[in-house]
């Protein structure tokens, strides 16, 4: 493996910021489906 | 269709629901004021005219049929936000669960890293010891010079790796405990995430199952080892299992009693006794995910639901909210209930604090015991003052619920007394805007118990309900 390979955290940067847009995506439907919850019992 | 542009709809659709169903949902009319005789009087009055009577009926089912359409529209939405949220939340833990291989890979190039340094430390060392270095060898001491510029660039990228990890470790946890959070704080995915992930678990374990299997078979030949722990492991399962089936029968059973008490059906007796035994019991709250604030809501849905049958009286409703533990009388030796002094001794409001069954939850006496500087108190008291806390602050949710439904829209109910008035004689009109004694005459002559009706324990927060109109057939219209 080259030395650059070793140091490089390319790949791990994109997943994570992958990880963090899904998990955006997930704060808002949740936080919609609280709202939804919350409508209904009105 | 993209992820992002699909939660960007359910967004909008929520706000376009949300906006319709405010404007209907403004409308019904539950509740009583001041003027609450006067209006129930009018109400009666109009049942004698079978036009006027008609015009109030499908007034009001038109806007429950409204607020239904639009709850349904809602219910739909949210299901349709739960599968994304499912499957965001699956892609999620397989994110998590490739970012750690990653991870482990990296740490793994740490290794090498490390040892490699280690081996150029060695060897500078080395050069370091050597006659040639010590005697000013220009080309040993840039050799060394060299390495040790190699080095530094090593150990500082390694550095930087580390810190980098560390720091990316830190940040997956973090979302692995959310992801973990908001499947047991808003109950969208549990059971729907099990079964989404089943298959996927399901092969991993017959993966490990498979593995132990081959080991076991490996090294012991043929021989069966049987752990002494199976059949505890066994009966713990089973165990397990029992109580996850009793729990899903629970759910079940609320959710259908609850789904009827949403809708238009009017619940039986029967139904309803269960369904606030099942509210009652503050364990299977736990067991049904839903919080004090929760309860409340569903007790007004259900007096809600009380209120839409033809049946509905006042007694009813006291009895209802008896019942969910609303029963807020101040303790008497009077009602035999409780006594006084057991009341003013700290074992006895212990007790009473604890029982929930005897529903003497005087609010007075918690906002006493509160004020009072918990801090100064035995641990004993310090229990106790912190149970008429949690039943202060579940009265005071209660009191939250019910100001709603004293809220009565007056400009509905104007509308509503304007169009019986278009249907009454003048005469009629007349003597429902006589004095209040002729009112009461009225109304007992129609056989509407207000005698029943709940004495105002709070300033204005009291829940006071009316019959409302029989639905009208074709044929009567």
């Amino acid at each position: 493996m080259e030395e650059k390979d070793l140091y490089s955290t390319e790949d791990l940067d994109k997943n994570l910021e992958k990880l963090r847009e899904n998990k955006e995506i997930l704060d808002r439907l949740t936080s919609l489906h609280e709202k939804i919850k919350e409508e209904r019992n009105k | 269709m993209d992820k992002k542009e699909l939660l960007s709809r359910f967004e909008e659709r929520y706000e376009e629901l949300r906006a319709k169903r405010e404007e209907v949902h403004g409308d019904i009319v539950i509740g009583k004021d001041e003027d609450e005789k006067r209006y129930l009087a009018y109400e009666e009055a109009a049942k004698d005219n079978k036009e006027a009577a008609a015009i109030l009926d499908q007034d009001l089912h038109k806007m429950y049929e409204e607020e239904e359409k639009y709850n349904n529209q809602l219910d739909v939405l949210d299901d349709e936000i739960k599968k994304l949220a499912i499957d965001v939340t699956k892609e999620l833990k397989e994110q998590v669960s490739e970012l750690n291989k990653s991870v482990e890979t990296k740490e793994k190039h740490i290794e090498v890293l490390n040892n490699e340094i280690n081996q150029m430390e060695d060897e500078i060392k080395s050069l370091k010891d050597s006659e040639s270095y010590k005697s000013g060898d220009e080309e040993t001491v840039l050799k060394v010079e060299d390495l040790e510029a190699v080095l530094n660039a090593k150990i500082s990228r390694r550095d930087d790796l580390t810190k980098k990890l560390d720091s990316v470790k830190k940040e997956i946890a973090n979302i692995d405990k959310e992801i973990e959070e908001y499947m047991d704080k808003y109950d969208i995915e549990e059971a729907d995430i099990d079964a989404t992930l089943a298959t996927g678990k399901a092969k991993e374990a017959d993966k490990e199952e498979n593995k132990e299997e081959n080991k076991k078979n490996k090294g012991k030949g043929s021989k069966f080892v049987v752990a002494p722990s199976v059949n505890d492991k066994e009966n713990k399962d089973e165990k397990e299992e029992t109580k996850k089936d009793e729990t899903k029968a629970l759910k079940e059973e609320f959710n259908a009693l609850y789904k009827k008490a949403k809708s238009k059906e009017a619940l039986n007796d029967k139904e309803y006794k269960r369904l606030v035994e099942i509210m009652q019991d503050k364990d299977n709250w736990d067991k049904l995910k839903i919080t004090t604030g929760v309860i409340f809501n569903k007790s007004k849905v259900i007096l809600k639901a009380l209120a839409r049958t033809a049946t509905i009286t006042a007694p009813t409703v006291r009895g209802a909210r008896e019942k969910l533990g609303m029963k807020i009388e101040k303790a008497t030796e009077k009602n035999g209930m409780v006594s006084t002094d057991s009341i003013r001794s700290w074992s006895g409001l212990k007790d009473l604090a604890e029982d929930t069954d005897t529903k003497v939850a005087s609010e007075k006496l918690f906002e006493d015991v509160v004020k009072m500087d918990r801090a100064t108190l035995t641990e004993e008291q310090q229990e106790v003052w912190d149970n008429a806390k949690r039943h202060l602050d579940e009265f005071n949710g209660l009191k939250s619920v019910l100001n709603t439904y004293s809220g009565v829209v007056e400009t509905r109910k104007k509308e509503r007394i304007e169009k019986i008035n278009n249907f009454l004689s003048a005469e009629e009109v007349k003597k429902l805007d006589a004095p209040e004694e002729n009112v009461k005459t009225e109304v007992k002559k129609e056989g509407l118990d207000l005698s029943g009706m709940v004495e105002p324990v709070g300033e204005e927060n009291e829940v006071k309900t009316k019959e409302t109109s029989k639905e009208i057939t074709k044929e009567e219209i």
